[in-house]
């Protein structure tokens, strides 16, 4: 293999694939990527088996061939040359790639291109045409509070469900859970090849938190595709295919609350705040943020049983309802005023033991669901 | 090492039960009451008054027993609440006086006086030891003439010494064990009364030929000596005045409503059948019970349980446990559910079954944070409103549907 090409162009592909390459592996494949040279360009893959990215950059090829090298020692290499020189990228038959650029050169020990595993799922499945700009969106609206929690597969992902919304129109809805809150981001979207079926799978949060870093780029459209056991997104130079975890995702709706008996809408600038500076105490396990609602105000407050107590009012003049009195994580109060693009947010609380529902007038389809931390 | 002071006080209410109930029927003063189970099932003694212990009436012996030993005395049968109402208002008395009072039983507290000498301190008082006497003495006298409550109490340097010296000033009395006179005060004792020697230990050490603690601390003390080994450990560590993070560790058993070592210990309860039972819907009814009452005291020491045991004793004295770690949980549906897979795997055999136990232990501090219930059933709303009345109407106000008879048998805690 023998390939020229520019510094920029190079970067991009390597730079997507850092997320995918497994840098704890036992096997050293999968800390690789894999580079295939052939009409007009370079085609990189990485996987770590459950993610699998792949991305064609155009080059000027000089051998077509394949070389399967280190993808982290190649990034560090590539990224320490000046912008703007061409690179030119050669694998003997030992597998040793050599990369020069200007008067630079080095020599990275590879592996035998065909010990990368074939993990890319061949043929086409049921395809939807999508704006990026929208999945982003949802993407963000979800991802933060999906479970890190190994010992709960069903929650690691985002539940990703498509329904008939219109003729040409689908309902994507994305859904995650932590256990202890819940995102609901429901969007109608403008899907021309779509056929009216329904789709629903959990997306793991690596290839969702991978998806984003592949949206970087210039396209404007997105393609979901179903394929077998992944589900497959791709743009125009980078594909990403994602295995489905297949586990049943728990019965969401029931958590969802209607509406609350109390219900205050506020704004989320004023909150964001006064939660930031009352939790300026929190530390650790001591995190209760204690909110008081009554008419006119919310009063926050914080005790740290070592360092003191933290309190602040915020007016809500318009609020007539009840006293109601919850303890909450601040943290996850902060996480969904992060993700929402409103100045107004609304809260729906029935006691200290219910689910608070959290949404924006301004911003319909997005639910967010927060349960209480005891007081 | 030697600068802790006696601060520790054991506070023991005197023939507890048998005090009540003097309370409530004034004609029972002076005679020999014993409260309990009613004679004639297989309940046990809870408490006897001094007059028919001279019969060699104890509490924890069986009625059949007792009613052997004194035909003659009063049995008045255990009230629900009235004990319990007592106890609170014997603690709200104490914490006029000090802070740290941790309630070991219904009828035994232990108060620390650590720093408290100043406070209370008066011209006439030769040292800090007497001012911590004096303020003893006067709570017992505030509960006797408040409630009508006789009750005695030991101080010491450790928790041990308070124990073993309020049972010494009994009836009615007060001792102090001053730093420096643990080992004069224990030396004359029966090695029987120091606490955590049972009959078995106390059997092993007669053969020995170890009758009194002095004997005991002489053997411990030999340079090389490795007999008795946990035993010495526990004798030496109360000779040796111990600083106040240790005492708190002392007695696990008794951790209860310890707010600062919570998840230390277990929690159980075991219940005999009155008759020894086949059917199985009693069983199961059992088993509801008692992880009930578990699940409750859990959620009153605020902690949750990793693991779950089932004890269970065939008719022919035959004991089985079981256990199974489960994640972290205070509810009733998830110990039940444990508890009910344990028994289907436990039971095995057709004899009758004598008595069923549950038991949570490796304890977790309780999560704050409140988890979505997917399943439809909102538990900490459900165990709250649970407990709110509880903790106003007692425990017998609310129970689950599904557990009948409940007053079945004897009950017995920790």
């Amino acid at each position: 293999m023998k390939v020229r090409i520019d510094k920029g162009a190079l970067i991009t592909p390597l730079y997507r694939a850092q997320g995918v390459i497994d840098r704890k592996a036992s096997t050293n494949v999968l800390a690789c990527v894999h580079m295939v040279a052939g009409d007009g360009g370079l085609t990189f893959t990485a996987t770590d088996y459950d993610v699998t990215m792949t991305a064609d950059v155009s080059a000027e090829v000089l051998e077509p061939g394949a070389a399967l090298v280190n993808g982290r020692a190649l990034f560090d290499v590539v990224r320490a040359l000046p912008d703007g020189v061409d690179v030119l990228m050669t694998c003997d038959d030992s597998h040793r790639i050599r990369i020069e650029a200007g008067r630079a050169y080095y020599h990275l020990n590879g592996l035998a291109p065909e010990e990368f595993p074939d993990v890319v799922e061949e043929g086409t499945g049921k395809r939807l045409h999508l704006d990026k700009e929208e999945v982003s969106g949802m993407l963000r609206r979800t991802l933060f509070s999906v479970s890190a929690d190994e010992s709960r597969p069903a929650l690691n992902g985002v539940l990703l469900e498509i329904e008939p919304a219109g003729p040409t129109q689908a309902l994507l809805r994305m859904v995650s859970t932590d256990g202890h809150r819940l995102s609901r981001v429901e969007r109608t979207v403008e899907a021309t090849d779509y056929d009216g079926s329904s789709y629903r799978c959990i997306v793991h949060r690596r290839g969702a938190a991978e998806l984003q870093r592949i949206f970087e780029g210039s396209d404007l459209g997105v393609v979901i595709e179903f394929l077998g056991r992944n589900v497959v997104f791709s743009s125009d130079h980078a594909r990403l295919q994602v295995r489905q975890i297949e586990e049943a995702f728990p019965e969401y709706q029931r958590v969802i609350p209607d509406r609350g008996d109390a219900s205050v809408s506020l704004s989320k600038t004023a909150l964001v705040n006064a939660i930031r500076r009352v939790s300026s105490l929190a530390s650790g396990k001591h995190n209760l943020l204690r909110m008081d609602l009554e008419p006119g105000r919310i009063s926050l407050e914080m005790v740290h049983a070592d360092f003191g107590d933290a309190h602040e009012e915020i007016e809500v003049p318009e609020y007539e309802g009840h006293n109601v009195s919850v303890g909450f994580n601040p943290r996850y109060l902060m996480d969904v005023c992060g993700v929402l693009d409103v100045e107004t947010v609304t809260l729906e609380m029935s006691d200290q033991f219910s689910p608070c529902l959290i949404n924006a007038e301004d911003e319909q389809g997005s639910t967010f669901v927060v349960m209480p931390m005891r007081l | 090492m030697d600068s802790r002071r006696a601060r520790i006080c054991c506070l023991d209410l005197d023939t507890f039960f048998v005090s009540v109930e003097r309370i409530f029927d004034p004609s029972l003063i002076g005679q020999p009451v014993v409260v309990g189970a009613m004679p004639g099932n297989r309940g046990v003694v809870t408490a006897a008054s001094y007059e028919v212990r001279a019969f060699g009436v104890r509490s924890g012996i069986s009625m059949t027993e007792a009613v052997r030993l004194a035909p003659n005395a009063i049995y008045v049968p255990t009230r629900d609440g009235a004990y319990a109402q007592y106890s609170k208002q014997v603690r709200a008395i104490i914490e006029r006086y000090s802070p740290v009072v941790r309630p070991a039983s219904i009828d035994e507290f232990y108060i620390d006086f650590e720093g408290c000498e100043r406070l209370y301190r008066q011209p006439t008082d030769t040292d800090g030891d007497a001012t911590i006497a004096r303020v003893v003495t006067e709570i017992r006298a505030a509960i006797q003439t408040e409630l009508g409550l006789p009750a005695s109490a030991g101080i010491g340097t450790s928790h041990t010494i308070a124990k073993i010296a309020s049972g010494r000033a009994k009836p009615a009395g007060t001792l102090m064990i001053r730093t420096g006179e643990e080992r004069a005060f224990l030396a004359p004792l029966s090695v029987r009364k120091y606490p955590g020697i049972g009959p078995v230990a106390e059997k092993r050490l007669h053969e020995a030929g170890i009758h009194t603690l002095d004997q005991l601390m002489t053997a411990i003390d030999q340079p090389g000596s490795k007999r008795f080994g946990p035993l010495a450990a526990c004798v030496r560590r109360v000779l040796r005045p111990v600083g106040a993070a240790e005492w708190r560790e002392e007695r696990p058993a008794f951790r209860e409503f310890d707010p600062d070592g919570r998840t230390v210990g277990s929690i159980s309860n075991e219940r005999t059948f009155m008759a020894d039972v086949h059917d199985q819907q009693q069983v199961h009814n059992q088993l509801r019970a008692l992880a009930e009452r578990v699940s409750w005291r859990a959620r009153r020491r605020d902690v949750c349980a990793r693991t779950v045991t089932l004890k269970l004793r065939y008719a022919d004295f035959q004991t089985l446990t079981r256990s199974r770690t489960i994640a972290p949980t205070d509810t009733e549906a998830d110990i039940m559910r444990t508890v009910f897979e344990l028994y289907a795997q436990a039971h095995t055999r057709s004899v009758a079954i004598r008595l069923l136990g549950v038991g949570l232990s490796n304890f977790a501090q309780a999560e704050r944070q409140l988890q979505l219930s997917f399943d439809g059933r909102p538990r900490a709303k459900i165990s709250s409103a649970v407990d709110s009345v509880r903790s106003q109407f007692g425990y017998q106000a609310i129970r689950l549907g599904a557990v009948a008879d409940r007053r079945e048998g004897r009950r017995g805690d920790d």
